[in-house]
């Protein structure tokens, strides 16, 4: 197995050294670079390639749900986890529309952290509670206003069925266990539900855009 | 409209004849004269004017005249009776309606306490009296007979003689048959009349007399039957039989005054001036009107002879019935008009003269001379082929001028004046002075002095000598005896412009530059001093008997010199007129002036009152325009100007002709005019009318206030848009002249001067009191300074009275002032809840203040003192790595009660639904660790209720308190969580099923020993406390065995009510909100 390229973006240098010395040693994982800031992130990520990008949320200038948004459409095969050292439902609900695969408390212990992007890279998404609550209320509020979008990007029946376990508290286990699936079956829809996230809230946005420009001249894309 | 009667003129034969031919003259003049011999022609000695239904007359047929008290006049037609004030008939449709359903009335009659008794043929008599109308008819007893006359004797009872002789009297609202008709002969009918005595005089068929004690008695006897009579100012009668007239009294002798030439007199009256009118029933030219005047009848000039009825007013006019003619007012003139260019191209008289023999000459400013022809025989002379033949000719009056072949050989004349010893002085322009004497001219004087230059002035003097003035300045002639003496005036003088003499026999002269002398014999001696300081152009001089001396200026007024003192009365002492061309006293009362501007005349008494300074201004009373003549301006320029005629008049030359003025003629004073006003409009509809019940019609549904003796004020309506008052003035000479000024007292204090309009308008009369006054002025500029006065009162509309005002004010008031108060509480309330915002806003801080210091100050200090190397013990790795990890969990535990914190006081986490989010995922977290099953329920759409950082903070902590209990004591597998909604908030239920409360775990209850289940029996007391503290409420439910509940119920705010905080809180840590 190929060792996981890493990409670490974030402000904070003691942050990025501290990383970067748990990532660098540690079995199966390649830290190839690591950044200050978004726009050295812009601009030098889509050669870097990697396949996991470490991001963290809160930086000076773009945020790194800025960052993660330009640079999905980019690197579409790399895995987005944000960094954040609150666990700020809203914040992590724009990351994961923006294209963000997860997210990670800063204050993880390493072998958590270890762990968790060694998920995330095998395909695992992990969603709480509140995420879920907040994806269901999404994707409901956009279902009552009649739909630009074509009918494919919606949730189908199954992913609702799992958003609604976990919004009600069910751990990805008992989810497998009341549905009949395995696991990795309830990764792979939370995946696709974060796929769609991502897909709907690009097109909210370009529609958005376009509205605005239809509207007046400036204005800034959300 | 005046009749203009013309007498045919006749030409005088001039042609040369033989005697024979003189007597064919003779008698085909005769044929063609006419039997009346009258001094000018009469039309214009009366000023008559009719009103016909062309002028606003209801009828052309005037049954009656009577006068009102107050002025106005009753016209009774056939159509009705009305009211007219000189200018318009107002009718009286009450008396008419009721009184004169159709019938004529033959008989009017006005007693002493002014009812108007009207006669109507076929039994019906009405009584006019002010507002009632008391009808007779036969039911009450009169008879089915034609009325004759009527009369009031000294009883107030009236007295009705009907056609077939039978007499009734009305008294005391009875009728009463008169028996007493012993002594009364015939079945004739009766004239009755009562004089001034008030007793009533009869006559029937020939005999006259009066009734006596309830009785008549006849005191005369005439052949004649159809006698008039008419009630004599000097006590008696005035008696006709039909041609001639008579004057009688009682115990007095029959005297006679004069005959109607043809005819038979129908009416006498005799007026207030005290002239005799008599209507004669006769058509063509000798019937109509006539009047008895300096010793016998003329005939006025009236346009029908039907006379019917005869009444006189106080301003001496005589009104005249007539059927078919309408009404007419008939009055002499005082003033007459005289122009001689009808006859000769006499262009503006500017001389004249009357000798003893009664023979007038009239120059004209062209220089013809005329002469008055009366109608008489003249013998003269005419010359045939040649031979002097004298003819005799009758002459028909006229004037006639005065050329060579006539005999007059001074070609172009100035001035011509009469001597008292007998002879006219003539004056020329180039030949020098004549004199008319015996019927022929002759020339006198030195002809060259007098020749070269035109003669100006001729005044002959008493003592015979007569007295020159020439163009020539400065110089003065007597001619006395042939010789002609030159007077040398003082130096630097002008033309003589009048002369006059005293009764001391000295001669006045006033020059055109304003110098008076005075000639005493042959001295002139030079007086202007004692006049004026600066002389100033004088145009006459008149001496009165009693010694004054009246200079006319020609721009400075009336100047009075006598006995040495001297006053001048100008403009503002009253004058009419500041340039006096003609000054002649009419050796009565008055002293007559002619101006440019008109004839006036001025009492004496007045003119000395002022003088002495007892009155301001003098009183004049001009003249000539009552009788429809123009304002005349005087002739000036020759001596003599005006002058006294034989019978008293005065004789003034004028541009317009000569105007003759009749002294005697004109009234003492003419009374002002009193103003009436008619009718009051408000907004349009009659409020107020003058004798309002006369003049209400039954048609009008609204009674009508009376303005005639109103002495209250008038209440008018509220909201008067238009306020209009029609008034009028009852008089009935120069009604054009009459003007008229008001003032509305109270709205605007200047007097509106409205000229000859009769209706004064005001619009938008706010609320108040007023009064109005009405002032007008007659034909003569005489002011009626009482005038009317109409008070009135504009009542307000409740919204203009001075209370609703005083309320409102208040009330406005009384709103600012409640607005004032309420927005003053507002704000404090404001600043209140600012200040309480403040206050929980600092109290907020001041927890999460505690809570750093108190949770994260420990945490923080633990950390450091681990970090630090340290202790007795010698250190080991596994020492350092414990150490480490209670660092790292210290560290964690810090994040986590850091995000905690900031979750609770973030704004943007304000919502339920935000609570709901984090409630589950800490949930989640911390049932995760513990290993029990976690259910959540709570809904995905909830309601935007605001909760506070406190309420957050509370209730998080007072679930998170539960969760604590339910992983330590419960030994659950699941919690479940559900949010619901309530009416007024939410509640959150936390459920177990684990083995639920020990029974002593209940508040109040004494500490249980086991230290565990202290803390818990503590816990459930702190969540208790803090659901109160956000005003909520906890309940504990617990089934041994089964599980324990626990429900929260909080009460929210809907989402836009101001929380308890202003903005967002900015924690030192946060970064504009993000993380």
């Amino acid at each position: 197995m190929d060792d996981i390229t890493l990409a670490i973006v974030d402000d904070d240098a003691a942050m990025r050294s501290i990383l970067t010395d748990w990532l660098q040693p540690a079995e199966g994982f390649r830290c190839l670079s690591d950044f200050g800031s978004v726009e050295e992130a812009l601009l030098r990520l889509p050669e870097v390639k990697p396949a996991v990008v470490l991001m963290d949320i809160n930086m000076p200038g773009l945020s790194g749900i800025e960052c993660v948004r330009q640079l999905k459409p980019l690197l579409p095969a790399t895995q987005f986890v944000m960094l954040t050292v609150y666990e700020d439902a809203d914040h992590i609900f724009q990351a994961l529309m923006a294209g963000a695969s997860g997210y990670l408390l800063k204050q993880t212990p390493r072998e958590e952290l270890l762990t968790a992007i060694r998920e995330v890279h095998a395909g695992g998404s992990p969603m709480t509670s509140n995420i879920a609550r907040k994806v269901v209320q999404y994707f409901q509020q956009l279902q009552a206003r009649p739909s630009q979008t074509p009918a494919a990007e919606d949730l189908s029946p199954r992913e609702r069925e799992v958003l609604g376990l976990l919004a009600r508290g069910y751990m990805y286990k008992e989810i497998a266990d009341s549905l009949g699936l395995s696991v990795p079956t309830i990764n792979t829809y939370i995946r696709r539900v974060y796929d769609k996230l991502q897909v709907k809230s690009r097109s909210q946005a370009v529609a958005r855009y376009v509205v605005q420009r239809k509207d007046s001249a400036p204005s800034r894309p959300r | 409209m005046r009749a203009v009667c013309q007498g045919p003129r006749g030409a005088g034969c001039r042609w040369p004849a033989a005697w024979g031919l003189s007597l064919w003259l003779l008698a085909w003049g005769v044929g063609r004269a006419g039997p009346v011999t009258a001094a000018f022609p009469e039309e214009k000695t009366f000023f008559v004017r009719a009103w016909r239904v062309e002028d606003g007359t209801p009828a052309n047929t005037v049954v009656g005249v009577a006068r009102r008290p107050d002025g106005y006049l009753w016209v009774a037609t056939r159509t009705g009776l009305f009211r007219f004030d000189g200018e318009n008939f107002q009718p009286c449709p009450q008396v008419s309606a009721a009184a004169l359903p159709g019938l004529m009335v033959p008989v009017m009659l006005r007693d002493r306490r002014n009812r108007l008794w009207l006669a109507k043929d076929r039994g019906a008599m009405a009584c006019v009296d002010g507002a009632a109308t008391r009808v007779f008819t036969i039911r009450d007893g009169l008879p089915d007979l034609q009325p004759v006359s009527m009369a009031e004797d000294g009883e107030g009872a009236i007295w009705i003689s009907y056609a077939a002789g039978p007499l009734y009297q009305i008294k005391d609202a009875r009728v009463q048959p008169c028996e007493a008709t012993a002594g009364m002969s015939g079945q004739e009918a009766s004239w009755l009349i009562a004089d001034r005595q008030g007793q009533i005089w009869f006559a029937r068929g020939g005999g006259v007399g009066v009734l006596r004690a309830g009785r008549f008695a006849t005191l005369l006897t005439l052949e004649q039957p159809a006698l008039r009579l008419a009630a004599a100012r000097g006590g008696g009668v005035w008696l006709s039989d039909g041609q001639k007239v008579w004057k009688f009294k009682e115990g007095g002798k029959l005297e006679l005054l004069g005959r109607i030439p043809a005819g038979q007199v129908k009416l006498l009256r005799e007026d207030q001036p005290g002239r005799l009118w008599a209507a004669v029933a006769l058509e063509g030219p000798l019937g109509g009107l006539f009047c008895h005047e300096g010793g016998d009848f003329k005939r006025v000039p009236i346009s029908c002879t039907a006379v019917v009825s005869l009444s006189d007013d106080r301003e001496g006019n005589l009104w005249v019935g007539t059927l078919g003619a309408g009404l007419l007012q008939v009055r002499p003139r005082a003033v007459e008009l005289v122009n001689p260019e009808a006859d000769v191209p006499l262009v503006a008289v500017q001389s004249f003269c009357e000798d003893n023999n009664g023979m007038r000459f009239a120059v004209g400013q062209n220089g013809l001379l005329a002469r008055w022809q009366n109608s008489a025989w003249e013998t003269m002379t005419v010359f045939l082929q040649g031979v002097p033949t004298p003819v005799v000719r009758w002459q028909r009056p006229g004037w006639e001028r005065m050329t060579a072949p006539l005999g007059w050989p001074g070609g172009p004349a100035t001035c011509v004046a009469a001597d008292p010893r007998g002879g006219v002085w003539l004056g020329t322009t180039e030949r020098g002075l004549f004199q008319w004497r015996d019927g022929k001219f002759f020339s006198l004087g030195d002809t060259n002095v007098l020749a070269r230059h035109a003669i100006h002035a001729l005044f002959p003097g008493a003592t015979g000598d007569l007295w020159i003035g020439q163009e020539q300045a400065g110089t003065l002639h007597r001619l006395r005896d042939g010789h002609l003496l030159t007077l040398k005036l003082p130096s630097n003088t002008g033309q003589v412009s009048a002369l006059a003499e005293d009764a001391s026999n000295t001669l006045w002269v006033a020059t055109t530059d304003g110098r008076l002398a005075r000639v005493n014999g042959e001295t002139v001696e030079d007086v202007t001093s004692q006049t004026l300081s600066a002389p100033a152009p004088i145009r006459c001089l008149h001496a009165a008997p009693d010694g004054s001396l009246w200079i006319g200026y020609a721009a400075r007024g009336l100047g009075w010199l006598k006995h040495g003192r001297f006053f001048l009365f100008g403009l503002e002492q009253g004058l009419w007129d500041a340039g006096i061309s003609q000054i002649l006293s009419d050796r009565r009362a008055w002293l007559w002036c002619a101006g440019d501007r008109g004839v006036f005349r001025i009492p004496l008494a007045d003119l000395e009152a002022v003088a002495a300074g007892q009155l301001p201004a003098i009183r004049m009373v001009l003249c000539g325009r009552g009788e429809g003549l123009p304002n005349l301006q005087a002739g000036c320029g020759v001596w003599p100007g005006p002058v006294y005629g034989h019978a008293g008049e005065l004789w003034m030359p004028m541009l317009a002709g000569l105007a003759v003025i009749h002294p005697e003629r004109s009234l003492e004073y003419p009374p002002p005019p009193a103003v009436v006003i008619e009718r009051l409009l408000v907004n349009g509809r009659p409020v107020a009318a003058y004798d309002s019940q006369e003049s209400w019609d039954r048609s009008n549904a609204v009674a009508l206030v009376d303005l005639h003796g109103l002495t209250n004020r008038l209440a008018l309506g509220p909201g008067v848009r238009q306020w209009a008052a029609e008034f009028t003035v009852p008089s009935f000479t120069g009604q054009e002249n009459i003007r008229f000024r008001y003032q509305l007292e109270g709205l605007d204090e200047t007097w509106v001067d409205v000229g000859s309009r009769r209706v004064a308008y005001f619009s938008m009369v706010p609320p108040g009191q007023y009064q109005f006054r009405m002032m007008a002025c007659n034909n003569e500029g005489v002011w009626n300074d009482v005038g009317a006065v109409l008070a009135f009162t504009v009542l307000p509309y409740y919204w203009q009275t001075w209370w609703f005002r005083v309320l409102s004010w208040i009330a406005g008031g009384g709103v600012a002032g409640t607005m004032v108060w309420m927005e003053t509480r507002r704000r404090l309330r404001r600043k209140l809840e600012r200040v309480e915002r403040q206050r929980a806003l600092e109290r907020e801080r001041a927890r999460i203040a505690r809570d750093i210091h108190d949770d994260l100050g420990a945490s923080l200090t633990r950390i450091g003192m681990l970090s630090q190397p340290g202790g007795a013990a010698p250190e080991t790795p596994e020492r350092t790595a414990a150490n480490l990890n209670v660092i790292y969990q210290t560290a964690h535990g810090l994040t986590q009660t850091l995000d905690e914190i900031v979750w609770a006081v973030s704004p943007q986490h304000d919502t339920l639904d935000s609570l709901a989010t984090y409630l589950g995922k800490f949930a989640q977290d911390f049932l995760r660790h513990t290993g029990m099953r976690c259910r959540l329920d709570m809904p995905l759409q909830l309601p935007p209720l605001t909760l506070t950082a406190e309420k957050r903070h509370h209730l998080f902590l007072a679930c998170k308190e539960a969760l604590n209990n339910a992983a330590k004591y419960s030994q659950a597998t699941e919690v479940r969580i559900t949010l619901t909604l309530t009416a007024g908030g939410f509640a959150i239920q936390l459920e177990d099923n684990g083995v639920g409360l020990p029974p002593a775990a209940t508040p109040g209850a004494p500490a249980p020993d086991d230290p565990a289940q202290r803390t818990g029996g503590r816990g459930l007391t702190n969540m208790r406390r803090r659901l109160e503290e956000i005003g909520g409420r906890c309940e504990i439910r617990s089934t041994p065995g089964v599980g324990t509940s626990i429900l929260f119920t909080v009460p929210a705010l809907q989402a836009g009510t101001p929380a308890h905080h202003a903005g967002p809180v900015r924690l030192p840590w946060t970064r504009d909100g993000n993380g």
